[in-house]
């Protein structure tokens, strides 16, 4: 009963932002366990810097987003937002986190999340003295909030410190990014038929459950940030209606940020290449780096407060740059075990990119899809960091892959599903009469536009 | 292109996407389905060994937030790694601010495993000598 109640309250707590956001009932109520979970972040960030008490910090963040959404009030909605809609991605996600009645005893549930969550709910002083403290250092208390925050205020609401309510709060807010998922990829493919855009959303959304099927609800924020990344990067860069959703989208890429250091260099790969595609568009293009502006004040919040990465402190960059040995002949054991965990999937939705790029390119770009040649991109690049980050370890590599590699590859898996879904609607999808096409040449479009939906449709236009 | 030939090629492009979306699916309806039955079992489970796990940390929390003077700096003396883990992610639930040297500490906290015990394990705690 309890676990209801902190869902609960935490949902309605985020109902405003997450309405503003949208200017959509049915997807704020998707989206408020996500908005929940950053409103309790920012009142942590600002108990940390101002002391007192969580729980009157989270109430007057949430006024704040009370007052937000009364100014967002005349904004045009973001597509898609109907109950039909939300109900259809939604509910179907619901059955996969049945796994909550596991038993949460998952390792780094409680050595970090709810370790962090128990000196949040403490308030500010003891939070700060928690940070800086040496004996728990090795709890990474620099990790961001998002994923202990709301379980803090969840306590704190309940009084009562106990685990059910964790992982219940745990898994509305996973659930809320991995419908986000299934959105984006939607809105990406909104102009083909819906009998084949819902399911390819939902199957692209499934790869959260790749590699480890238990990973999402076992208490674990490594699916809730690349839920919440993915969603936000496909809805930047494929949504057909990219400047209705760019607020949405900079709030979850924002949220992923604040869920995992890995968040960071995934949002820097995604402000670069947005950067590129709208160059035409400075205005916009300076908001996609928001969400790195986000991290950066989350890491000097927590070193102005003592915290310590352990890969800055310990991390083997001299020996990497020397060539040393035996740092870079970690390599061949680090691509095998990314390989055993995500070598099929993503070999698979390669090979399907490929040859969609090849013989389908036109087809494609007359279906109304953005290229998804950006998503290759975010991927080489996660690739890349999470490769250098187990380069520079500190700790033993075997030990560190066994212990982590099943859930950072999660990212990857859901950037291959979301390019094989979209690539299985253009095979599938009847002969190109999307709406989005116009038979006429478009009106002059604000220059915003111009840079995404004109080119597509030039590019639409000499499509076979 | 030829008619035929996009067909084939559209039939090649959706058969190779549906191999690599095929797994998520599988996993996905797998943690439905096991999922399923957890809840189906969830109330007749209290004995489960991980459920008596989460209720003795539950009480030893509290117990530690009722005991432990309020201020006191604590020295947890736990050998085993994983249960020295639970033990300062219990003090941080309860407002127990730990050290990592014993001669820093006002008290010395030992988790006391004994079956007569309610959950089969308690806490000791001891002034510590300065």
């Amino acid at each position: 009963m309890t676990s209801i109640v902190a869902v609960f309250a935490l949902a309605v707590a985020g109902l405003p932002l997450a309405w503003a956001l949208t200017r959509s009932v049915p997807l704020a109520v998707v989206l408020s366990p996500l908005a929940a979970a950053a409103v309790s972040a920012v009142a942590v960030v600002l108990m940390l810097w101002l002391r007192g008490p969580l729980l009157p910090w989270f109430g007057a963040v949430f006024l704040a987003t009370v007052a937000v959404a009364w100014f967002a009030r005349g904004a045009a909605p973001v597509p898609g937002g109907s109950w039909r809609e939300a109900g259809l991605l939604g509910v179907p996600m619901l059955a996969p986190f049945l796994m909550m009645f596991q038993s949460p005893v998952g390792w780094d549930a409680h050595a970090i999340w709810w370790q962090h969550a128990g000196y949040f709910a403490q308030g500010g002083d003891f939070a700060r003295a928690a940070i800086g403290n040496e004996t728990i250092a090795i709890t990474h208390t620099d990790y961001p909030p998002i994923a202990s925050a709301p379980v803090a205020v969840a306590w704190r609401l309940l009084d009562s410190l106990t685990f059910r309510p964790a992982i219940a709060v745990n898994v509305a807010i996973t659930w809320s990014a991995v419908v986000l998922v299934a959105y984006a990829v939607r809105r990406a493919t909104a102009s083909a038929p819906a009998w084949l855009s819902v399911p390819a959303a939902l199957a692209a959304a499934c790869a959260a459950w790749l590699p480890e099927y238990t990973a999402p609800a076992e208490g674990y924020s490594d699916t809730m940030y690349a839920a919440a990344f993915i969603a936000g990067a496909v809805l930047l860069l494929g949504a057909a209606d990219p400047v209705r959703v760019t607020p949405l989208a900079l709030f979850l890429v924002s949220a992923a940020v604040l869920t995992k250091n890995e968040g960071l260099p995934l949002a820097g790969v995604v402000a670069v290449v947005a950067t590129v595609r709208l160059r035409r568009d400075p205005r916009r293009a300076a908001w996609c780096w928001l969400p790195v502006g986000i991290a950066a004040v989350w890491s000097a919040t927590a070193r102005t407060f003592g915290a310590k990465n352990d890969l800055m402190a310990e991390g083997r960059f001299g020996e990497l740059l020397h060539g040393d040995h035996a740092a870079w002949s970690r390599l061949p054991e680090i691509q095998a075990a990314l390989n055993d965990q995500v070598g099929y999937v993503v070999g698979a939705a390669l090979l399907a990119a490929a040859l969609g790029t090849f013989f389908l390119r036109g087809r494609r770009h007359a279906l109304g899809l953005a290229g998804d040649g950006w998503l290759w991109v975010v991927f080489g690049g996660y690739w890349a960091a999470i490769t250098f980050i187990y380069l520079i370890s500190p700790y033993p590599i075997d030990w560190h892959l066994s212990t982590s590699v099943d859930r950072v590859t999660i990212v990857m898996a859901m950037l291959a599903g979301v390019s094989a879904a979209t690539w299985l609607v253009v095979g599938l999808a009847p002969a190109p009469v999307s709406p989005t096409i116009p038979a006429q040449p478009d009106p002059p479009a604000p220059e915003g536009e111009r840079g995404d939906r004109g080119d597509r449709r030039a590019a639409g236009a000499g499509a076979a | 292109m030829r008619d035929g030939r996009l067909i084939a090629a559209r039939l090649v492009v959706a058969l190779v996407a549906v191999a690599a979306l095929v797994p998520a699916v599988i996993n996905a309806t797998h943690a439905a389905h096991a999922g399923a039955y957890l809840a189906a079992r969830y109330r007749g489970a209290a004995g489960q060994p991980e459920r008596k796990l989460l209720t003795a940390m539950e009480h030893l929390g509290e117990q530690m937030g009722r005991e432990v003077p309020a201020g006191a700096l604590v020295y947890i003396d736990e050998p085993d790694g994983i249960w020295w883990f639970r033990l300062q992610e219990l003090a941080a639930m309860h407002g127990v601010t730990t050290v990592s040297a014993r001669e820093r500490a006002d008290v010395v906290l030992r988790r006391l495993v004994d079956p007569r015990l309610p959950d089969g394990v308690g806490l000791e705690l001891t002034a510590a000598a300065r």
